[in-house]
Parts: structure tokens; sequence; C-alpha cells
């Protein structure tokens, strides 16, 4: 059986396709016009797998844009995608945070990948990927390297505002009074842990904690995150295929 | 100009045809309001969980703001008003309903016509703060702008969180004298005097208006539930306004018997209903048909918290001043925070809910505190799972549809029958 689970974001669009329960490609493209995107990532896929558009037994949808593809089946939320994506990657998962572009949702499931409790932000994308995009650029720093950068603070530096906006200008006048850059990006991901942790606080932790979506690649936030909730916090391979894995495997089960 | 979210289905279904019946009493109230005013008749303004069977015994036109502002937010306009109001300085965490009714009252020009011809000016205000402590401010600021005279019944908190049998005696002896002093006034705008044995026989209506209530929402305990969040909303506003009228009670009792040859018929709102939901807060007055979204998922509305509140069995006519203590004293939003949770679980367990969405509703405060602690007892004692929205009762500038609506599919693809 080949399933194909599709997750379109805010920007950017994953797709998974399974083969009797094993990935046998996935791929990742930015998000520029919706539909006719995430058809050709989806296309993408099938040629890296060797197969065609009549071999998928079924194409599930997801995340913000999971209403708009047609050639999806079915369509289901990032929620509970998630939650059977981050078990199958890391089986002991009983707590899941996302973390998007855009938002971050922290799910509480059970062994098999079934939600119980799930919370999301709701008016604000300060604990989001955009976010961290725009202190990267305050800061004149590679969005790739704000992670292993944070990792050799040596001066606790306070980043107090809750707004993505008002934390731009915060930050420019921290650079403005001396402080280091790196000491810096640090205060940046513990106000970042310090918003997600109140999240999941709000579900109640769990162990295991997994942390998936696009922002998991950066080790400064898992630093932050570890520390703010006092346990270990595990990032699968692939992070950012998570829900899309989930659609597919979802897409197995009928 | 007016402001206007875009939201795909906003007015809701509704399956009671006598809910047409409810909204033309609703209107005509309005109407005759304004007919009184122009016959040199007095019109009070009042606030919410007033005892209103005094003002209906002395014969008081009296208009809610906050039932109009729902009105004002269900024809889309609210937004547009507490836009005004903050152009006039208020903030924009205050209550959407006080905002709604400032705003209106604002002189800013390309204003739009109020739904109904507006409310006509009050000859005087009562405000209680029974439900909530924004409610004298409010009118407080009423009065700078009508210069019309006020009594605010301040009213003491259900700190211990009686049920209206229990209420202890020296609490109710202060509602009494408090309502004593309500009428002294009353009768002073008025020139008119209470005769007791009318206040009497509007007690005897206002508890059969209560009965009436109680029995409709009873019905819903059945399944298929004959009628979901739409139509409570719909027929809710005699109840609230009109208890101790003989029109409420004409009205409930052909509700009544709509609702009840439905359940005997077995007919739901639904042909098949999978799920029973219950819905907290005040509901989205701009968007209900956000209730019957949930239709396409098997679920139904069964119960609200905020339509489940009108105690009748207390409502004594021979004593109406020691019933109307009990009645308002220990209205839901002027209680602690337990007997809310015991409330919540006391009607998660009679109308077998399967799941519950609460509204964060920073508009209201009394509603808004312990979503989380009601979230969790409702979980811990019953393994009924809830969602808290984030969204606005009156103001739709705070409601996002794809947020709304996402949070609605993941909590109803996680969802699982609970008691069948």
């Amino acid at each position: 059986m080949v399933t194909a689970g599709i997750d379109i974001g805010h920007r950017t669009v994953k797709v998974v396709l399974l083969n009797r329960g094993s990935v046998v490609a996935q791929q990742v493209a930015s998000l520029t016009q919706a539909s006719s995107a995430a058809e050709e990532v989806l296309e993408a896929a099938l040629r890296a797998a060797g197969l065609g558009r009549e071999d998928l037994d079924a194409v599930v949808s997801t995340g913000v844009g999971r209403g708009d593809f047609p050639l999806a089946h079915r369509h289901l939320t990032e929620i509970t995608c998630d939650a059977k994506g981050a078990t199958w990657l890391c089986p002991a998962a009983r707590t899941v945070l996302d973390i998007g572009a855009e938002e971050y949702r922290a799910i509480r499931c059970d062994a098999a990948g079934r939600v119980s409790d799930f919370a999301m932000n709701d008016k604000c994308a300060a604990g989001a990927g955009v976010f961290l995009e725009v202190m990267a650029k305050a800061l004149e720093v590679d969005l790739a390297e704000m992670g292993p950068l944070s990792l050799r603070w040596r001066k606790e530096v306070v980043v107090n505002s809750t707004c993505a906006v008002f934390a731009e200008s915060e930050v420019i006048s921290l650079v403005h009074s001396g402080m280091d850059r790196v000491d810096i990006l640090h205060g940046i991901h513990d106000s970042l842990a310090s918003r997600l942790g109140s999240l999941l606080l709000r579900i109640g932790v769990e162990p295991a904690v997994v942390l998936v979506g696009g922002v998991a690649h950066n080790a400064g936030v898992v630093d932050a995150l570890r520390r703010r909730l006092g346990v270990a916090i595990l990032v699968p391979g692939g992070p950012d295929f998570a829900g899309a894995l989930g659609a597919a495997l979802l897409g197995q089960e009928g | 100009m007016t402001i206007a979210t875009a939201m795909t289905q906003t007015r809701s279904v509704k399956v009671l045809e006598t809910s047409k019946d409810v909204y033309a009493l609703t209107k005509k109230t309005y109407l005759d309001a304004h007919q009184a005013k122009e016959e040199g008749r007095p019109v009070a303004w009042v606030t919410g969980v007033s005892p209103i069977e005094i003002l209906h015994a002395m014969d008081i036109v009296h208009l809610w703001p906050e039932s109009y502002a729902c009105l004002v937010a269900a024809k889309r306009l609210s937004a547009t008003y507490c836009q005004a109001a903050e152009n006039l300085g208020y903030s924009v965490d205050l209550c959407s309903y006080a905002k709604s009714n400032l705003g209106m009252l604002s002189s800013e020009e390309g204003l739009p016509e109020p739904p109904l011809g507006g409310l006509p000016e009050p000859d005087f205000l009562v405000a209680t703060r029974s439900a909530c402590d924004t409610h004298f401010k409010w009118f407080q600021n009423l009065n700078r702008h009508f210069g019309c005279p006020i009594f605010v019944l301040d009213a003491p908190y259900n700190v211990e969180g009686a049920e209206p049998e229990n209420m202890a005696p020296e609490r109710i002896g202060r509602y009494i004298a408090l309502y004593k002093e309500l009428i002294a006034f009353c009768e002073e705008q008025t020139k008119t005097k209470l005769d007791n044995e009318k206040l009497q026989h509007t007690m005897e209506l206002s508890y059969q208006a209560g009965e009436l209530w109680q029995e409709i929402m009873d019905l819903r305990k059945a399944v298929p539930a004959p009628f979901g969040a739409p139509d409570s909303c719909a027929i809710l506003y005699p109840i609230v306004n009109l208890a101790g009228t003989k029109e409420a009670v004409e009205v409930y009792a052909r509700v009544r018997d709509e609702v009840k040859a439905q359940v005997e018929r077995g007919q739901g709102v639904l042909p098949e209903e999978k799920f029973r939901l219950m819905y907290c807060n005040i509901p989205m007055w701009y968007n209900l048909g956000l209730f019957n979204y949930v239709e396409r998922f098997g679920a139904v509305f069964v119960a609200e918290n905020y339509v489940n509140y009108w105690p009748s069995k207390i409502l004594d006519p021979s004593k109406p001043l020691d019933s109307l203590a009990r009645k308002y004293g220990t209205h839901r939003q002027n209680s602690r925070l337990e007997r809310r949770i015991r409330q919540k679980l006391a009607l998660a367990r009679d109308y077998k809910v399967d799941g519950v969405i609460q509204l964060s509703n920073a508009s209201c405060r009394p509603n808004l505190v312990g979503q989380l602690a009601i979230k969790n007892a409702l979980w811990e004692e019953l393994k009924v799972p809830s969602l808290i929205l984030e969204s606005d009762m009156g103001d739709e500038r705070k409601f996002s549809e794809v947020q709304i609506r996402g949070r609605i599919d993941a909590f109803m693809e996680g969802l699982k029958p609970r008691w069948r």
C-alpha cells in the first residue's frame, strides 16, 4: 500500500511517501502558490521513489492549506498528524511540541499517537519560527547558525518582550548597549522557551517530550526548553516531516 | 462604514418554529419601549442580573443594554461601535457589550443606524454588581452622559458558593434591605407606589416562566437532542428580560409544546447524533453559525452553562423579596469558582456530554476566570475533554475563522463518545 502525506504549512510544503509502512521518499519546498506548489512537491517525491500517481492508494493532506489540495482523499489537522508522526518516530513520545513558522502546538497523546489534549498559540506568533527569523535578521546571523552560536553563551541576558515587533527593538537596544550577540541569542531562545513552556504546562508535561517542526533544528531552542522544563527533549531525524509522516500513516489506516 | 471580519457562515440554522415567536416578542419589547418614551412614560436602563420583577411589577419599561449588545453583534454592527468607543478613549480590553453601548452614543460621524431604532434614552439607570464590576462603572459613565439618576445595588458576593435553597439568612436580609432601597428609588422616579399584590402576581408569573424554562432545558437531555445552541440562544431573551410577564409564560408554553412533541417523535437536530457537546461562556453573537459548524462531525451542542441558570423552585410569590434575593444573589457569575465547577460537572453528567468547548473571552472576566480549573475538573471527574477557544463575545475583530475552525477540527478528530 502506498500512501502520501502532504503538509501544507505557512512557509513550506512537505511530502512523505510510505510504501508498506516504510518511508520511500520525503520532499520539502518553499511555498509559492498553494495548490500548484504542493502538487509539484508530491510529483517530485513520486519521481524520487520511482512511483507514479496511479500507485497512490491514499493521499492525506494536513497543515493550514489542507483543505485546498484537490488531490487529497481526506484532510486532517496538524494536531492529529503531528501526534501520529511523532509517536512513530519516537515511540516513547507522550507530549509533542511542534514549532512551525507561525504556529506552535503542544499535544498530549498515547502510545498509538491518539490525541488526548492540545493547546496552540492564539493571537501572537512570538514563539514560532517567524519570531526567530526576525531575530536572526536583527542580529545579522544566519538562521541555521543561531542554535550553535547561542550555545557558546557566557552571560545571562534577559529578553522580556513577548511580541516579535517589540522584541526586535529590545534586541537592537541590547546590541547598542554593547551586549555580546551570542548572549543575546541565548536570551532570545530562553524567551521563546518561556512561552512554549507555559503552553506545555497548560496541558501537562508527560515524558517523553518530543520536539518537531522546523525550529527543532535549532539546538539553542532545544537546550532552552530542556532547562525550562527540566526534562529531556527528544528531536527525531527529519523533525519538519512529522506532520506529513503522520498524515501518510493515517492514510494507511484508512 | 461598518467593520466586518471575513467569515463564511455567520447566521445560525435553527430547528424550532417557535423561536420565531420569541424573536417577535423580543422585537416588540424594543418597539414598545420607543412607544412608551414617546408617550412620556419613564424608561429605565438596567444591567444584567437586576431584580427585574420589581420593575415589571411597577410597570417600568426597562431595557438591558447588554442584551441589546447581543442583538447588535448578531447584526454584525458591534465591532463598528466598539471601534467608536475606542476612538473616545475607552480601552481595547474593555467589555465589548459596554463598548458597543458606549460607542453607539458617540457623536462620531458615519456610524451606522442601530437595529430596531436603537435604545430609547433612559430616564433613570439601575446597576448591580451581581454579574460583574464593569457594569456599575459603565453605568456611571451613562449617568454622566445622560445626566439622569442612577441607583447602584451593591450586591454582596456569594462567597460561600451557596445554592438558592441554602443561602444564609443574613445575606438574604442584606439583599432585602437593598431591594427596599431600590423600590424607594423607583417610587421616587415614577411617583407611584409599589403594589405588593402586583409584585406577588409578578413573582407568580416569574415562577411559571422559570418552570417552563427548566422543563424546556430538561427536554434537551433526550438523545437525540431536540434542539441545539442556535435555538437556545434564540429563545433566551424572555427568561432573562421578561421574567414576571405573562408574555414570557405564553411564549415558553408554546416553545415547550413544540420541543416536547419533537422529543416524543424522537426527532433530533441531526438524524444521527454522534457527539453531544457543551458550550461554556457567552456565545460569539456575530457568528452563531459556528454552533452549526460542528454538525459536519455529527455533533450537537446540547447544553450551555450560559442559559442554564434561572432557578424557579425557590420563587415563592408570598415572599417576593426573599425569593429575588435567592434567585439573583446566587447567580453563577456572583459565585465562587467551586460552585461554578460543580454546576458544569452536573450539566456535563446530566446532558451526557462527550466534549466541552469553552470560550476564552477576555471581554467577560467573571466568565473567563477559572476556565482551566473547569477544564481540569471535567477531565478528572468525568473524563470529558475540553477545548478552549480564544475570541470575544461581541467584538468580531478578535475572531479568526481559520484559527477557530482549525481548533474545532482538531478537537473533533480526537473526540470519543463518552457515555455510549
